[in-house]
């Protein structure tokens, strides 16, 4: 059965489609939620954003993009909600400085074990400020394209673009910058 | 390959490494659960509220039902006592029967429908218009009735001895 018409019996109070659409979509929508919010507010929004969708009926609109688009939309500004409880959380930081990352970033990577190469990517992606975390999660780790990623933060795709580059540009001053815990540096 | 170019390749192998262990991620059961509890509650409330309507519909009907015999007899012209008209399932001789008047589901087709001789308030003759003697006692009646249980027109009966005391 098609998306639009699980969506459509969800909020009918059809269990089954509830449980069709959960298992089709709450992978993609967890993973944003714990990026954007941290762990702890994973299984809150993923809930909160299907209780949306079936407590308010007939807002999806097919001409603006798939389903999951619609679903990370409402989690998006559930997730919002919550960092604005945190003062200038969702403020776009414009930092000037020439932050490309130095040569040793990849001397740091390439001596991490698999776990510890995760675990330091997260904590850097955790610390980018959210307008360039959530294009980066969206785009890198989901694979959303441009116009995708764009229908869900609501901007230009020139802007997810440029958000993207600049992410990916702080990202990598970050784990320059990180100094891995309990890992021994193969430099000379 | 330039820094630049190696840069973005460890960058996204790294990306890729996240991603590829965010795989193991998802939402626990329990939300699955409480969805499902709260499909639930909103089915229950949406037939709630279909309930709701029928009940108001049938009311509607019952209202009406009970309407339209005093409307009619208010607004039609009465009825001519037809004393050929009898019944063919009760063909008592020498009655004296109304002609029939349409009930609320008269307009509804019927198909090996029955007429059933009742005995109703004396008083329900005037809803119709007739005028009654006395309003005290009962009346004969012969109601058509279609197999789905809905009554499509009565007629009145006045019984031969009736007749016979009233020529006397």
């Amino acid at each position: 059965m098609d998306d639009e018409r699980l969506l459509g019996r969800a909020s009918r109070g059809d269990a089954d489609a509830v449980s069709t659409l959960f298992a089709r979509y709450q992978a993609s929508i967890y993973r944003y939620a714990v990026h954007m919010c941290g762990r702890d507010a994973g299984d809150d929004i993923v809930q909160e954003t299907f209780l949306t969708v079936m407590r308010q009926p007939g807002r999806y609109d097919p001409q603006r993009g798939p389903v999951i688009g619609y679903l990370l939309g409402i989690a998006r500004n559930l997730a919002l909600k919550r960092l604005a409880s945190r003062p200038g959380a969702f403020a776009v930081e414009l930092d000037e400085r020439d932050e490309t990352p130095d040569s040793e970033q990849e001397t740091a990577l390439d001596s991490l074990t698999r776990m510890e190469l995760v675990e330091t990517v997260r904590a850097a992606i955790r610390s980018l400020p959210p307008p360039y975390r959530e294009v980066l999660v969206l785009c890198e780790l989901q694979e959303f394209d441009y116009a995708a990623a764009a229908g869900i933060v609501e901007c230009p795709i020139g802007t997810i673009r440029s958000r993207l580059h600049r992410a990916r540009t702080l990202l990598a001053a970050k784990l320059a910058a990180m100094q891995p815990a309990g890992v021994t540096r193969n430099r000379s | 390959m330039s820094d630049r170019q190696h840069h973005d390749d460890v960058l996204t192998r790294a990306l890729r490494a996240v991603a590829e262990d965010d795989e193991a991620f998802a939402a626990s059961a329990g939300v699955d659960a409480r969805l499902r509890a709260e499909a639930h509650a909103i089915a229950r409330a949406r037939r709630r509220r279909v309930y709701a309507a029928a009940g108001a519909l049938a009311a509607a009907a019952l209202v009406a039902a009970i309407a339209f015999p005093a409307w009619r007899a208010g607004t039609a012209r009465p009825p001519v006592v037809d004393p050929a008209g009898a019944p063919d399932s009760f063909p008592g001789a020498g009655e004296m029967t109304t002609e029939y008047f349409p009930l609320e589901y008269s307009n509804v087709p019927v198909t090996d429908g029955q007429t059933l001789r009742l005995e109703l308030p004396r008083t329900v003759l005037s809803s119709f218009g007739l005028e009654a003697d006395s309003t005290s006692g009962t009346v004969l009646a012969d109601v058509i009735v279609g197999q789905d249980g809905l009554a499509r027109a009565v007629r009145f009966v006045q019984p031969a001895t009736s007749v016979k005391e009233q020529s006397q």
